[in-house]
């Protein structure tokens, strides 16, 4: 192993717990998240050359798993399929669901760059400019796309939570 | 408190969790698909796959603590002759990839051909519209069928001849001539291509179906639909004569749906697991082109592979780079390397593996123009 791959497999073996975390809360699949690290680090690998003796390798790193998060939902992985009738575990959370797993749900349903964005900064703390930078886009932008996915996901967590019975978003 | 009244990171905080399965990342792997992009083709194996599979400390398949893996083996694309077609689909091939069958000028309308490359030369081109060959054994003996499924196909010695069994299908074939497909809809089996099909058993309600794989134990793997039911289910004729569905595994809390076989190799049955994902009601935007739809449910298909021995079934991984031909060595992913005469962004897909997971056969589909330009993977 030359001096270079073995850096790459040091740092890489030491990252991968914080990107699988992060890949989980972007995504919250398990082996989805570990398919969105094994991309972002395949990438790392070919980058390493230019990119392991510069500054920010932990930003580079990240960056790339949040825009294979972002590419992944925009190529889209989910088939649609005609059907005629409501299947049984089909809908919203079930009523009484625990507070993870309703709080999982409303984030599934606010667009993915306002998931990313939520998930940085009130997750892993990042500051505004940290996550404009990962998700490539303005400061601005990302105060917006938090407001916005916030009053989104607070609105579905209202409804699904309250007891009536029209409560399917 | 309400989920109004907390604060962003109050609200968030139930979701600080880990990973709630062992993890799947695999070094090794990454520095060899890295590699690839690097080089852009696939070269001799580096060195560190060489010192990792050694059994060093480091590297491997993080999830597990044994011995590291065997390096994936090194794949080399080679684009195939075209005889002055624009556009060929490849549609099958024999387990060592010798022989490769692809159907050209496949568009629906077209009058297509079936085209037969045997070592990377084309050996024939028969002007058969609709017709595509989907297996061959390792001595050049081809099956297939039309389009409508109306006819199934044996190809031999350069001529293709129609099976016994009218409205019929021919899907695979093994190294004892044994060919598995569909007569009538029903899953069905001729012992060798001169003789008449023999209905496969299936359960009762079983309203259409078909044999899609054989083994050369004889183990067969195939779909039925019963009592006209979406999805349709994956059903395993075993070599004893036993046979029965595969019991679906849990994924995630949830039962799968269904499960799609697409290959079977080494006692394992590859395919993906059909998983339902959510349901948007009628009124979305896609609810206006499905006149009497009520709603859309979305599935999603997750690959995974299923042990016929034992029942076991494995979650798989899914390519890194997702543009590239793929498939499974074990229970690892092997990308190939792209058609080294493509000139344009393109999609891959291996349409057929060998049975040694050393060779593939498939096909471009450029991003723009939409042709097919077959490329055959060989793999040492």
């Amino acid at each position: 192993m030359n001096p270079s791959d073995a850096d790459y497999v040091a740092y890489v073996q030491g990252r991968i717990p914080a990107l699988r975390r992060l890949a989980y809360h972007l995504c919250g699949d398990a082996h989805h998240a570990d398919d969105l690290v094994q991309e972002t680090i395949a990438k790392l690998y070919t980058a390493w050359s230019r990119i392991s003796a510069a500054d920010g390798l932990d930003q580079y790193t990240r960056t790339t798993l949040v825009r294979a998060f972002l590419d992944d939902r925009r190529r889209g992985w989910w088939r649609v399929r005609l059907f005629d009738a409501v299947p049984e575990h089909a809908g919203p959370p079930p009523s009484g669901a625990e507070d993870r797993v309703l709080l999982r749900a409303a984030l599934d349903k606010v667009p993915p760059r306002q998931q990313a964005v939520l998930v940085l900064r009130f997750l892993h703390d990042l500051p505004v400019a940290e996550v404009a930078r990962l998700v490539g886009c303005s400061e601005g932008t990302v105060k917006s796309q938090t407001a916005h996915g916030l009053a989104t996901m607070r609105r579905l967590l209202v409804t699904w939570s309250s007891p009536s019975p029209d409560r399917v978003p | 408190m309400s989920y109004l009244e907390k604060g962003p990171t109050e609200l968030f905080a139930p979701l600080d969790a880990e990973p709630d399965a062992p993890s799947r990342v695999d070094i090794v792997a990454a520095m060899a698909t890295g590699r690839r992009h690097k080089r852009g083709r696939v070269a001799a194996a580096g060195a560190a796959v060489v010192a990792l599979a050694g059994g060093t400390a480091i590297g491997g398949t993080l999830a597990f603590s044994g011995a590291a893996p065997e390096p994936l083996p090194d794949c080399v694309a080679v684009p195939l002759p075209m005889a002055g077609f624009s556009s060929i689909d490849v549609t099958g091939a024999d387990p060592s990839g010798r022989y490769i069958a692809g159907q050209a000028d496949p568009v629906w309308g077209q009058k297509s051909s079936v085209v037969v490359w045997r070592d990377h030369e084309i050996v024939d081109v028969l002007r058969r519209p609709g017709v595509l060959l989907s297996d061959f054994t390792s001595r050049g003996v081809g099956v297939g069928r039309d389009a409508e499924q109306r006819r199934a196909y044996v190809y031999r010695d350069g001529k293709l001849a129609t099976l016994d069994g009218g409205p019929a299908a021919a899907f695979a074939v093994n190294e004892d001539g044994v060919i598995v497909g569909s007569v009538g809809d029903r899953p069905a089996r001729w012992a060798a291509a001169g003789a008449a099909p023999t209905p496969l058993p299936v359960p009762s309600g079983v309203t259409r179906g078909a044999a899609t794989e054989i083994t050369d134990d004889g183990t067969i793997v195939g779909w039925l639909e019963i009592d006209d039911k979406f999805p349709r289910q994956a059903y395993l004729w075993r070599a004893d004569g036993t046979h029965g569905p595969l019991t679906l595994p849990t994924v995630d809390g949830e039962r799968a749906v269904g499960f799609e076989a697409e290959s079977i190799r080494d006692g394992w049955i590859y395919g993906q697991i059909r998983v339902l994902d959510k349901v948007v009601t009628a009124g979305g935007p896609s609810a206006s082109t499905a006149p009497g739809v009520t709603s859309l449910t979305a599935f999603k298909d997750l690959p995974f592979r299923y042990e016929v021995a034992t029942g076991r079934w494995d979650r798989l991984s899914r390519p890194a780079d997702r543009s590239r031909a793929f498939f499974y060595v074990g229970d690892r992913v092997l990308s190939l390397p792209p058609n080294p005469e493509a000139d344009e962004p393109t999609y891959y897909t291996a349409d057929t593996v060998g049975e040694d997971g050393r060779s593939a056969a498939g096909d471009d589909n450029a991003v723009s123009g939409g042709l097919f330009r077959p490329v055959s993977w060989q793999c040492e």
